[in-house]
């Protein structure tokens, strides 16, 4: 006779859901609700339906500042996950003792991020900075620029230092993922004569495909949530050229006290957030099972 | 049995309660005191670094408040000016240690407290006998609330825009302090032709080419038009706003490379190590200089004056600065104790000597203070004309707006035109 339970499962789930609840989605309920209103954080709170939403799509920092993140993320996937898998690629060649060059590609991903933001501050200093002085000692004085000063390099800079930090990170990713690969499928393609190059990227990338998309996806939903980097080293200046959602975020809230509007804001960027992930996520599903079982 | 049982464990529950009560008391900090029956309390009082001369005077303070009355402790909490100035406050303020006194600017960031309910009126406590003499009526300008009460304790004025200058570069130059623009623009030009950046300014946060351009506009376009754009009565972008920016304009040639990437304080470590010949900021900068311009022989000399403007050519940008009382805290008699000691004749003494200008009646009186400190103070109180920069006076969203037009403009990627239909647009768009 079968056991009648009907409650169990959901008494099994309860606890998870409830931390949940108290976690995300009441905070992201709260947020939405406050969407509507007019609230400088301590004054009554003042309903006025869809007016914060409305004012979000004429504000053109706010346009601009996604405009900003999408060209961040472009920049990111090449700088973060392209760069992190050429390293992957590298430190796996075969006959290779990289150990060091492993534990020093790491290394920026466990430093604070604030070290970092001043670090790279003084790297691209004009009068200081590492990288006009190189320019400078080579000959090179009209190349040299305020970098975090000019609008047209700004967002640049910042997303190299970006790049610099986390391609380490993805290439730990990789890393482990090509380690996985059979021996014997390598060692197939180079009695048939293929070069450590086409083995890369014709036998080890596609097998490792998931853990690329993997990286993909969080290289583009991470680059929403990044503050730190660029609050320090430009303040989404000059011009709002490094203006992006989350330091145009604290500069309502925090600067404005308009909460109100910065939640509208924030509902807009997580409803963003989550049509992207999910088109990546039914993009992987699409085509997928051809690499390596993790 | 059990009933016994039950005694046992009520006896040996009744001994753990009353062994935790006596630790707790013995422990706690806002228990009663054993040595005079009164409850130990702590004030926390909160604001923005001046520099570390300054901060160092507010440990003083707290053993001074704590000898006279030691049952009450002082928490000094002092952050970085610019995140105080943003997120650090408001945080505070909404925390479940809130403090009980916080440093403000006067003017709509204090009433944007009163009107949050974070401002206690103290016009009854400063006509008491604990402020007595303290201050001069007009030291209280811009701390009332539609002329209705008095929500800050004044405590130091803040000259925000003044020329400093490198004296050995002037003299080497046989330059002489310009009292017009031209001049002042004939002055930037012979220091750029020797080969020495003229003036240095660090833009990255954007109130310091914000606070000179709320100088000029004020100067150029007269003080009632500038204060009725900055409250939005008036396009950012009419005729006399873009003449006025092209004196800023004017200004773009000889400024740093890197005006908008550089903080403000590393723009005045700029100007101390001798890189600049000279900057445009707020009195401040006697406080920094205290530590950090070791044998550099510098001075200042107000804005030069605009002959065609229509303002008070003379008029001084600033601001006065003081304490508010948290409304919200437990222990307000015990903060206006704390509020009176601030302001008394040592404390003035000690925060003149560490390079600021307080507002009370005798700021420099026995005091070995720096002459330029106190020429600032004097130029403040005798100014004619005081002019609010924009972000302290008027409404946050519409300074905003026009700091960005004056970033870009100070960093020559906009025409005064341009930038200030951008910045009309944007409150166009805000509603």
């Amino acid at each position: 006779m079968k056991p009648v339970r009907a409650r169990t499962p959901y008494l099994l789930v309860l606890p998870a859901f409830a931390l949940f609840a108290f976690v995300v989605l009441g905070p992201v309920l709260a947020n939405t609700a406050l969407s509507f209103a007019d609230w400088s954080g301590t004054n009554a709170i003042k309903f006025v339906g869809f007016s914060n939403f409305t004012r979000a799509f004429r504000d053109d920092i706010y346009l601009m500042a996604y405009r900003n993140t999408f060209i961040y993320i472009a920049l990111t996937l090449v700088f973060e996950v392209l760069v992190g898998l050429v390293l992957a690629g590298l430190v796996t060649a075969r006959g290779r003792k990289t150990g060091f060059y492993r534990v020093a590609f790491f290394i920026p991903v466990i430093l604070p991020m604030l070290v970092i933001a001043v670090l790279w501050s003084f790297v691209y200093s004009d009068d200081i900075g590492l990288i006009n002085g190189a320019l400078r000692g080579v000959g090179l004085d009209s190349l040299t620029r305020v970098w975090l000063g000019d609008p047209s390099t700004a967002l640049i800079a910042v997303s190299l230092v970006s790049g610099w930090i986390y391609a380490g990170f993805y290439m730990a990713i990789f890393y482990a993922a090509l380690t996985r690969i059979p021996n014997h499928v390598i060692e197939a393609a180079t009695l048939d004569g293929a070069t450590e190059s086409q083995i890369f990227f014709r036998i080890k990338v596609p097998m490792i495909r998931p853990m690329i998309e993997v990286a993909i996806l969080l290289c583009v939903t991470g680059a929403f949530q990044t503050f730190d980097l660029f609050y320090v080293m430009t303040n989404g200046g000059p011009d709002h050229a490094t203006e992006i959602v989350t330091t145009y975020l604290v500069e309502v809230v925090f600067r404005f006290h308009d909460l109100g509007y910065g939640a509208a804001l924030s509902t807009i960027m997580t409803a963003v957030v989550v049509t992207i992930g999910l088109v990546l996520v039914r993009l992987r599903g699409k085509d997928g099972g051809n690499g390596v079982e993790f | 049995m059990a009933t016994k049982s039950n005694r046992g464990r009520l006896a040996v529950f009744a001994g753990i309660c009353a062994v935790a009560s006596l630790a707790l008391a013995a422990c706690s900090s806002s228990g009663p005191d054993a040595s005079n029956g009164e409850e130990n309390i702590t004030i926390r009082i909160a604001m923005g670094s001046s520099g570390d001369a300054v901060d160092s005077q507010w440990d003083a303070l707290a053993e001074r408040y704590h000898e006279k009355y030691p049952n009450r402790t002082l928490e000094p909490v002092i952050q970085e000016d610019d995140i105080y100035q943003t997120t650090g406050l408001p945080t505070l303020l909404s925390s479940r240690e809130a403090p009980d006194a916080y440093f403000e600017w006067s003017g709509p960031r204090m009433r944007g407290h009163v009107a949050d309910g974070d401002g206690y009126d103290l016009s009854t406590a400063l006509k008491g006998e604990l402020f007595a003499g303290r201050f001069n009526d007009g030291a209280f300008t811009n701390m009332d609330v539609d002329g209705k009460g008095i929500y800050m304790v004044p405590w130091t004025g803040d000259v925000t825009n003044v020329v400093w200058y490198d004296k050995a570069v002037f003299a080497e130059l046989g330059l002489s302090v310009p009292t017009t623009w031209d001049q002042y623009l004939a002055v930037n030009k012979a220091i750029l032709d020797s080969g020495k950046t003229p003036l240095v300014f660090g833009n990255k946060d954007q109130w310091p080419v914000g606070s000179v351009a709320s100088h000029l506009v004020s100067r150029v376009i007269g003080e009632d038009l500038y204060s009725d754009t900055m409250d939005g009565k008036a396009p950012l972008n009419s005729p006399e706003m873009v003449d006025a920016f092209g004196y800023l304009a004017s200004l773009a040639p000889y400024v740093n490379k890197s005006v908008n990437a550089l903080a403000d304080d590393e723009a005045n470590t700029q100007f101390f190590l001798q890189k600049a010949a000279s900057i445009q900021i707020g009195s401040w900068l006697m406080a920094d200089a205290a530590t950090e311009a070791d044998g550099l022989d510098f001075d200042y000399f107000n804005l030069p004056a605009i002959p065609a403007g229509k303002g008070d050519q003379s008029s001084v940008l600033g601001i006065s600065t003081g304490f508010m009382l948290n409304a919200n805290s437990p222990h307000v008699e015990e903060t206006i104790d704390l509020l009176a000691m601030l302001v008394d004749a040592e404390s003035t003494k000690a925060w003149a000597e560490a390079g600021l200008a307080p507002m009370t009646i005798d700021p420099f009186v026995g005091v070995d203070a720096d002459p330029r400190t106190v020429s600032l103070a004097e130029m403040l109180s005798s100014a004619g004309t005081v002019v609010a920069p924009a972000d302290s006076g008027h409404d946050i969203e519409i300074a905003a707006a026009f700091y960005d037009a004056a970033a870009s403009v100070i960093g020559g990627t906009s025409t005064p035109q341009e930038a200030l239909d951008t910045a009309q647009s944007r409150m166009d768009s805000a509603g």
